[in-house]
C-alpha cells in the first residue's frame, strides 16, 4: 500500500496549503504552485497505481533472453534505491538535453533578432523541416549512423550497450533535445518579433538607441515570460519522449526501466511486469515535470509583474 | 487568399495521394509476396541464392522450404527477414493504422468537444473539474500514460503480446483508443473552450444574450459557425500526432496486431530472439524491430514503414497548416 498512502500524504498536503494560505491573496500567489502540483502528484500515483493493478504481473514467465531483466525490489528502501540510479540518470540526460535544446533555440532567436538580415534569418526556414521529422526518425537516424561508424571503424561510438556513459548520453541528449531546441528558436522567435512591434520598442528606437541595445533592454526582458513558457514545453516534450529515446539507446535511465518494468523488452516478447518499479518511474517522472513546471510557473510570475498582479487578483 | 498561403494545404493533399497511391500499389500484389515465408531467393539477374531480407529494387526469384518457387518479384522497398514484400506490408498495415487513427482523432473530437463546451459554458464546478482534469492530464509524460492505459485496458489480450495468437481484436482497439485519447482530449478541449470565450466577448454575441438567445439556439446560432473551422484546423494536427504516437508505441514493443519471435536456443536452455514477425500488419509494429534491424544493417525494414508514418504526418501537418492560413485568426 506505499503507493495510495503516498497519494493520500501528497493530497493532505495540497489541503494543507490551501488552508493555511488561501486567506492571504499574495502568499497564495505563490503557494498555490506547490500545492497543485502535491494535488497533481496524488491524482498521479493513484492513477497509476490502480492502472497497473490492472497489468498481470508474469503472464509468460521469462522474456526471451531468459532471465528477468529486472530484479524485483524486496522493501521501501531497495524500491528508492531501485529508482535512484535510474533518476540519476535520466536527470543528467534530461539536464543536458535541456541545456543544449535551450542554449541552441533561445541563443539563435535572440541573434536573429540582435542581427537583422543576417543569414540567420536562413534558419527559419531550416527549421520548419526539422521541426516536422518525429524523434523516432532522428533516433532511427542516429543509430544508423553509429552502425555504420562501428562497422567501418570497429569503434563502438554510440558507447557500451545498456551503461550511462558519456557517450551513451551524448547521442541520446543529442535526439532528446534537437526537436525541443527547435520549438524553443521558433516560440522565442515569434515572441520576440512580437515584442519588437510594440509601441515602447519603437519609441527606444526613436530616441536613438542602437539596436542591440533595445532588444537586450526592450524586447528580451518583456518577452522573457512568454520565453520561459515556451521553455517549459520544451521540457515537458523532453520527459513525454524520454521512454522512447532511452529505450531506444538502451539507456538505463527511469524511461527505460518503466517500459522494462512493465513487461516490455528489446525482444517484442512480454516479461514480468514489476508494478512497483513501474509505479515509481511514472511517480518520479511526474514529479519531475511537475516541479519545473511549478518553478516555471513562479519564475514567470517574477518576471512579469503583470501576471503577478493578475494571480493576486484573482 | 494568397497563392503562397495555398501551398501547404496542396503540399499536404498532394503527399496524402502520393500515399494514397502507394497504399494502393502495394494492395496490387498478389497475396504470395506478403504472406508465404520465403527461405532464399535467386537474385537476378546474376542468379546468386541469397538469404532474406531482401534489400530494396531487388528483382528475385524466392523459394520456399520445399525449393518451390512463385515466379519473379521485383521488392521495390525490400523484404522483411521472411522475404515477404514491404510495400505490400506496409500498404495492408496502413489500413488498420489509418482506421486507428480515425477512430483516435473521432473520439478526441468528441470527448474534447464536450469538455471544452463545458468549461467554457458549464456551471462553475464542470468548468472548475474540467480544468483541474486538463491540468491533471498535462501532469503525466504522455507516452508513459499512453502505454500503462493500453497495457492496463489490454491485459487480458496478454497472451497476444507474448506472441503466437492472430489479429488485432475489439478489446485490443479499445485499449489502443482509450490509451491515445486519454492524452490528447485536453488539446481539442483547451481550442474549443479558447474558441467559444472568444465568441463570447464578441459585441454580436453580447447583442444576442442581451435579446435573450441562450442555451443551445445560442450555442447552434453563435457558437458553432466559429467551432468548425477551429475544429477542422485541429483535427489534421491531432491524426499527425496520433499517427507519430502511433510509431513510438510500436518501437516500444506496444503494437495493434500479433506477432511471434524468432528465437535460437542457446546454451543451457536460455533462448535468445532473433526476429519479431509480424502476423498482422500495422505500421507501428512493423517498427517494432527498429533497433534490431539498424544493428543488423537491414534498416530499409524499419525505415519504409517509418518513412511513410513521417510523410503521412507531414501531410497532414501541412494540411493543419494550410487551413490556419486560410482563417482570419490563423
Amino acid at each position: 500500500m506505499l503507493w495510495p498512502n503516498l497519494g493520500l500524504a501528497c493530497f493532505i498536503v495540497a489541503l494543507l496549503l490551501a488552508v493555511t494560505l488561501a486567506g492571504r491573496p499574495r502568499a497564495w500567489a505563490y503557494g498555490k504552485v506547490p500545492a497543485a502540483i502535491a494535488l497533481q502528484l496524488a491524482g498521479v500515483t493513484a492513477v497509476t497505481w490502480l492502472l497497473v493493478q490492472a497489468i498481470p504481473p508474469a503472464g509468460g514467465g521469462a522474456p526471451p533472453g531468459g532471465a528477468p531483466i529486472l530484479a524485483t525490489p524486496q522493501t521501501a528502501g531497495g524500491l528508492i534505491e531501485a529508482l535512484a540510479v535510474p533518476a540519476r540518470n535520466s536527470l543528467e540526460l534530461i539536464a543536458l538535453a535541456v541545456c543544449w535544446g535551450t542554449a541552441l533555440g533561445a541563443t539563435a532567436a535572440v541573434l536573429l533578432a540582435a542581427r537583422r538580415g543576417t543569414r540567420l534569418g536562413a534558419l527559419l526556414p531550416a527549421t520548419v523541416l526539422i521541426w516536422v521529422v518525429p524523434t523516432f526518425m532522428i533516433a532511427v537516424a542516429i543509430q544508423w549512423l553509429q552502425a555504420r561508424a562501428y562497422d567501418l571503424t570497429g569503434t563502438p561510438v554510440g558507447g557500451i550497450y545498456g551503461e550511462a556513459g558519456p557517450l551513451n548520453i551524448l547521442w541520446a541528449a543529442a535526439v532528446l533535445g534537437l526537436r525541443p531546441a527547435i520549438y524553443g528558436f521558433r516560440q522565442t522567435h515569434s515572441a520576440l518579433e512580437q515584442e519588437a512591434g510594440e509601441l515602447h520598442v519603437r519609441a527606444a528606437i526613436a530616441r536613438g538607441l542602437p539596436w542591440r541595445s533595445v532588444v537586450w533592454r526592450s524586447v528580451v526582458r518583456p518577452a522573457a515570460a512568454t520565453v520561459v513558457t515556451s521553455w517549459l514545453v520544451s521540457f515537458r516534450l523532453i520527459v513525454g519522449v524520454l521512454p522512447l529515446v532511452e529505450f531506444f539507446f538502451a539507456y538505463p535511465g527511469l524511461g527505460n526501466q518503466l517500459i522494462l518494468a512493465l513487461g516490455l523488452t528489446y525482444g517484442g516478447g512480454r516479461g514480468p511486469a514489476e508494478a512497483d518499479l513501474a509505479v515509481g518511474s511514472v511517480v518520479v517522472l511526474s514529479f519531475l515535470l511537475l516541479a519545473v513546471e511549478g518553478l516555471a510557473r513562479i519564475w514567470r510570475l517574477r518576471l512579469d509583474p503583470r501576471l503577478q498582479a493578475e494571480e493576486v487578483a484573482a | 487568399m494568397s497563392a503562397r498561403r495555398l501551398v501547404p494545404l496542396v503540399a499536404g493533399i498532394l503527399l496524402l495521394v502520393a500515399l494514397g497511391a502507394m497504399i494502393a500499389a502495394g494492395w496490387a500484389i498478389p497475396a504470395r509476396w506478403y504472406q508465404n515465408n520465403y527461405v532464399a531467393a535467386e537474385v537476378l539477374p546474376a542468379g546468386k541464392v541469397t538469404l532474406p531480407p531482401f534489400p530494396p529494387l531487388t528483382t528475385a526469384r524466392p523459394f520456399d522450404l520445399l525449393i518451390r518457387h512463385y515466379g519473379t518479384h521485383f521488392y521495390l522497398l525490400g523484404s522483411d527477414p521472411i522475404g515477404r514484400d514491404m510495400l505490400a506490408l506496409i500498404a495492408r498495415g496502413a489500413v488498420p493504422s489509418l482506421l486507428l487513427v480515425l477512430a483516435v482523432v473521432a473520439s478526441r473530437a468528441v470527448i474534447g468537444t464536450a469538455a471544452g463546451v463545458l468549461a467554457a459554458l458549464g456551471p462553475p464546478t464542470a468548468r472548475t473539474l474540467v480544468r483541474a482534469a486538463s491540468a491533471w492530464i498535462a501532469g503525466f509524460p504522455y507516452l508513459a500514460l499512453t502505454v500503462v492505459v493500453i497495457l492496463a485496458f489490454g491485459s487480458v489480450l496478454q497472451t497476444s503480446v507474448e506472441g503466437g495468437s492472430g489479429g488485432p481484436s475489439a478489446v485490443r482497439w479499445a485499449a489502443f483508443i482509450v490509451g491515445m485519447t486519454a492524452i490528447g482530449w485536453r488539446d481539442v478541449a483547451e481550442v474549443v473552450a479558447e474558441r467559444i470565450e472568444h465568441v463570447r466577448a464578441q459585441p454580436f454575441a453580447l447583442g444576442a444574450q442581451a435579446v435573450g438567445t441562450s442555451g443551445l439556439r445560442f450555442f447552434r446560432l453563435h457558437v458553432l459557425p466559429y467551432l468548425r473551422p477551429a475544429l477542422a484546423i485541429e483535427l489534421p494536427f491531432q491524426a499527425s500526432a496520433v499517427l507519430v504516437l502511433l510509431a513510438e508505441l510500436g518501437f516500444l514493443q506496444v503494437f495493434l496486431g500479433g506477432s511471434f519471435v524468432v528465437t535460437d536456443t542457446g546454451r543451457g536452455n536460455s533462448s535468445v530472439g532473433i526476429y519479431t514477425v509480424v502476423l498482422q500488419p500495422e505500421l507501428g509494429q512493423l517498427l517494432s524491430d527498429a533497433r534490431r534491424l539498424i544493428f543488423y544493417n537491414e534498416t530499409w525494414i524499419a525505415l519504409a514503414p517509418a518513412v511513410a508514418i513521417a510523410v503521412a504526418a507531414l501531410a497532414f501537418e501541412l494540411i493543419g497548416t494550410g487551413l490556419r492560413g486560410r482563417t482570419r485568426w490563423g
